[in-house]
């Protein structure tokens, strides 16, 4: 089950042995919670039935909600996730952090992950589009994308090094809009958190975050003609039957559902 | 004979473990940077402007801490209140809270819709969070408690019949804080200083969350550290953090042979 | 009481402090030095910080050179900072990150003195204590003879009205001791302000001052010069701090008095009602065998200890009261004296002083 973004819940061995001690090492950086539910084993993969997942922040909702219903309809399955910016997720990959399925939001966040990791294709989880996010009560009155150049604004948006960041300033751009910018966060849903509690009077977060907290903010859309599509890649990195299995899972149906449900484009 | 160097070997095995463990990774840190290409990671634009910002910002948050940190110090050492254990405990508190958490109590406390800073934004119109004076709180809510603590140490173990005595010598009670005092715990306060120093440099949770993070106005340098790593830019980010050390021991090391009798 | 009227210092000190209750009343005229002795926990230390200000009365008043420094009845109380007072205890407590001319200076200039007037009053001072050549050491330097009469100079630098003394010389070792006693005595015979010596040891009290109060657990029970004091000690403690034997009983005849069971033979036992009976330990002499012969106060003792000073030793006797005498070390040797012993006291009656209680 998820913990919550940049906590890694790892089994006590590393699913391959670890290249350099740094990868550990960031790992532990990043925050490791100390305890292992799967306990550990003296081999070098993961116990069979645990998939470890590392997956963009803003898959936050519906991939908890995903594994949660894997792991009831399959008994004795374990699926630990854990969120983090698509940037962090592939450098911690490519530091050698033991993970078995990763999503990243957008195919250019996939471009540096070292692709010696990358075991079977790599298809499409879903697609996702940028949103203009407000406090409820907008105390900035912003209604449009060309309000956030107004320069009395807080605007937040993520940091350039992360996807939902790049593709925002691509859609500013694209409107010919310079926002006043205030702070420019570590992932997407920091960004979303602080227009929640009111310090920020807008930001651009994705559309499925918008859908995912639901009254807590208010969603201004941005046209179509300016707006950022990313395609979120579902990649395989361990060839073990249960990560097969639930990343089929996932791609069903049932995931498809999920994802929809918390504002998600699927095929 | 014997007896006395086993006893040794008892304290000393430990000691240099401990010693082994802090000094390696930053052994490993010189060993791994990318000597060479230095200048070119340094050039990075966010580089400068962070190094400028901390030290903006914990010369700022030192002097604070001394303004407000000493005075509560010596109330602390010489309240003999029911209620002041209680106090000194209440002060400590940051010391265990995660930055992160601080960061939080920070904006609930000042954010614009904050229990304080509401009423500010009511009145006059000024919001803290993102702002360069955000990030002096932060730091000041994370490295108070170090001087605090430091100090109140020292002045507990200043003789209290110094202060009588200067007060028969018709010194009034400032005087004898200015000119007995203050000198006498010296070395403490400079400590204490270090400390708060050191600790407002590294300060990284409660920062990002209260302050946010835009370069030239927010992004310390251990902010700047931890993007440069997220783009990509690990031995950017190895190059900053020697920067930082490099200042850190060349500050530390200055005071400690200036304040240390 | 028109003669307390006109005295400098009029000092009613009530107040309680922890289990002690100090209710003492002190007086004393321009220049004079006044001795407080008395057992550890008497209030001695308590009496002098009331006096300096540093705690408050509950009741009662303190009155010097014409000013009224505290009464709490009139809701009157100067800070210490504001009284003229200085005090010297018995750690020097030289504020050691300033030169001795700046700890003696340091009281001249917190009342605003100008520093180089400053500097020059702190001259005088230490020049009178024969420290001029090390104005410019810190305290560190000094040996604790002389950084005791540094805490004197500093204290004397702001021409205090009252001068306070906590055991000035119980931190220095014997030989250190005597000379800064003698220092002290030209010093404090020079101030023209009162002097309060708080002290434990009766060399200082006798050699010192003109008058001796003794405290005991925070009341007055004698006070006089040293002279009256000496002659005639009215309570234990303080004839232990004059070196005498001292008794109580009850007049039986005009040449008898009655100490515990005991009759003690002196002459001119006064009339009437308790006695106070003392006998110098010189007086008291020790047989191996019961004497024939003069003295009527002849009793049987056991030796409980003894201590030699000197030539001289010192025994403490049990028998029927406790006896001290004073023989030559020659005489321990002579008398095989040792402890357990019996033995022979004897004391002519001449020997023996009494006086109403």
């Amino acid at each position: 089950m998820r913990l919550g973004p940049d906590r890694v819940r790892a089994p006590l061995t590393p699913a391959r042995p670890a290249p350099r001690a740094s990868a550990l090492a960031i790992a532990t950086v990043v925050g490791v919670a100390g305890c292992s539910a799967a306990g550990g084993t003296s081999g070098s993969e993961p116990p069979r039935h645990t998939v470890v997942m590392l997956a963009a922040s803003s898959l936050t909702e519906p991939m908890t909600a995903i594994a949660k219903d894997f792991e009831s309809s399959h008994p004795g399955t374990d699926i630990q996730l854990s969120f983090s910016a698509s940037s962090t997720v592939v450098s911690q990959v490519n530091q050698g952090a033991p993970a078995n399925l990763i999503a990243l939001a957008g195919r250019d966040a996939a471009e540096p992950l070292n692709k010696s990791r990358i075991v079977g294709g790599t298809p499409s989880l879903a697609r996702n589009t940028l949103e203009i996010a407000t406090p409820p009560s907008n105390p900035g009155k912003v209604d449009a994308i060309t309000d956030l150049s107004r320069p009395n604004l807080n605007v937040v948006l993520c940091a350039a090094t992360v996807p939902c960041g790049k593709e925002a300033a691509k859609a500013l751009s694209a409107a010919h809009v310079v926002a006043h910018v205030v702070s420019y966060e570590i992932n997407v849903k920091a960004t979303l958190t602080k227009v929640q509690l009111g310090e920020a009077d807008a930001s651009i977060v994705y559309h499925s975050d918008v859908v995912s907290a639901g009254d807590r903010v208010r969603g201004v859309p941005i046209p179509a003609s300016v707006n950022q599509t990313l395609d979120y890649p579902l990649i395989r990195l361990t060839d073990d039957p249960t990560t097969v299995q639930f990343m089929a899972y996932v791609l069903s149906d049932k995931g498809r559902k999920r994802l929809r449900d918390n504002g998600f484009l699927t095929q | 004979m014997r007896n006395v160097r086993w006893a040794r070997a008892g304290l000393v095995i430990p000691a240099w473990a401990a010693i082994a463990f802090l000094v390696v990774p930053l052994a490993a840190l010189l060993v791994k940077v990318d000597w060479a290409r230095i200048p070119t990671h340094l050039g990075s634009p966010i580089v400068i402007p962070a190094l400028r910002l901390s030290l903006l910002t914990t010369t700022s948050t030192l002097f604070i801490c001394m303004l407000v940190g000493t005075p509560l110090a010596w109330m602390l050492a010489r309240s003999t209140h029911r209620a002041t254990p209680w106090l000194r405990a209440l002060v400590t508190v940051p010391l265990v809270l995660p930055p992160v958490v601080g960061g939080v109590a920070l904006l609930m406390a000042y954010g614009r819709e904050g229990v304080v800073g509401a009423l500010v934004f009511h009145v006059w119109g000024w919001s803290i969070p993102f702002t360069t004076v955000a990030v002096v709180f932060a730091e000041v809510f994370v490295a108070l408690p170090f001087y605090v603590l430091a100090v109140e140490g020292s002045m507990r173990g200043l003789d209290p019949r110094f202060d009588g005595l200067a007060a028969t010598l018709g010194a009034s009670p400032w005087r004898t804080f200015r000119t007995v005092v203050v000198p006498m715990v010296a070395p403490g306060i400079a400590s204490g200083a270090a400390l708060a120093w050191a600790r407002a440099l590294g300060e990284f949770g409660a920062t990002i969350t209260f302050a946010g993070s835009f370069s030239g106005r927010t992004q310390t340098a251990p902010l700047a550290v931890y993007f440069l790593l997220e783009s990509g830019d690990p031995q950017g980010a190895i190059a900053l953090s020697l920067v930082m050390l490099l200042i850190s021991v060349v500050i530390l090391g200055a005071l400690r042979g200036r304040w240390l009798p | 009481m028109s003669q307390t009227e006109t005295q400098s210092l009029q000092a009613e000190i009530r107040l309680t402090r922890g289990l002690l209750d100090l209710d003492v009343e002190l007086y004393a005229g321009p220049g004079e030095i006044v001795a407080i002795l008395g057992p550890n926990g008497s209030g001695k230390t308590t009496l002098l910080h009331a006096l300096a200000g540093l705690l408050r009365l509950q009741q009662g008043r303190v009155h010097i050179a014409g000013r009224l420094w505290e009464s709490p009845a009139e809701k009157v109380w100067l800070p210490p900072e504001e009284r003229r007072t200085g005090l010297v205890l018995a750690d020097h407590l030289l504020f050691p990150h300033l030169s001795v001319m700046d700890n003696v200076s340091f009281g001249p200039r917190s009342r605003g003195m100008p520093k180089a007037l400053a500097r020059s009053r702190a001259c005088t001072e230490l020049e009178a204590l024969g420290l001029g050549g090390r104005s410019d050491v810190r305290p560190r330097e000094l040996s604790s003879g002389q950084a005791q009469r540094v805490a004197l100079a500093r204290a004397l630098a702001t021409d205090p009205d009252l001068l306070l003394l906590d055991e000035p010389l119980s931190a220095l070792d014997a030989a250190t001791r005597a000379q800064t006693r003698a220092d002290l005595g030209v010093r404090l015979r020079a101030f023209p302000g009162i002097t309060i010596l708080v002290t434990h040891d009766p060399l200082d009290a006798l050699s010192l001052a003109d008058r001796l109060v003794f405290i005991e657990r925070g009341l007055v029970v004698q006070q006089g010069t040293p002279q009256e004091v000496i002659a005639r000690p009215r309570d234990p403690y303080v004839a232990q701090v004059v070196g005498l034997n001292f008794l109580r009983g009850q007049r039986v005849s005009d040449q008898q008095v009655d100490v515990e069971g005991t009759i003690v033979v002196a002459p001119e036992v006064p009339a009437d009602g308790p006695v106070c009976v003392t006998i110098p330990p010189s007086a008291v002499a020790l047989y191996l065998t019961r004497p024939e012969g003069s003295p009527r106060n002849t009793w049987p003792v056991t030796v409980r200890d003894i201590q030699l000073i000197g030539q001289t030793a010192r025994v403490n006797l049990a028998g029927p009261f406790a006896l001290a005498a004073e023989v030559t070390t020659t005489a321990v040797a002579d008398l095989r004296l040792g402890v357990g012993q019996e033995l022979w006291a004897t004391v002519k009656a001449t020997e023996v002083r009494t006086y109403p209680a």
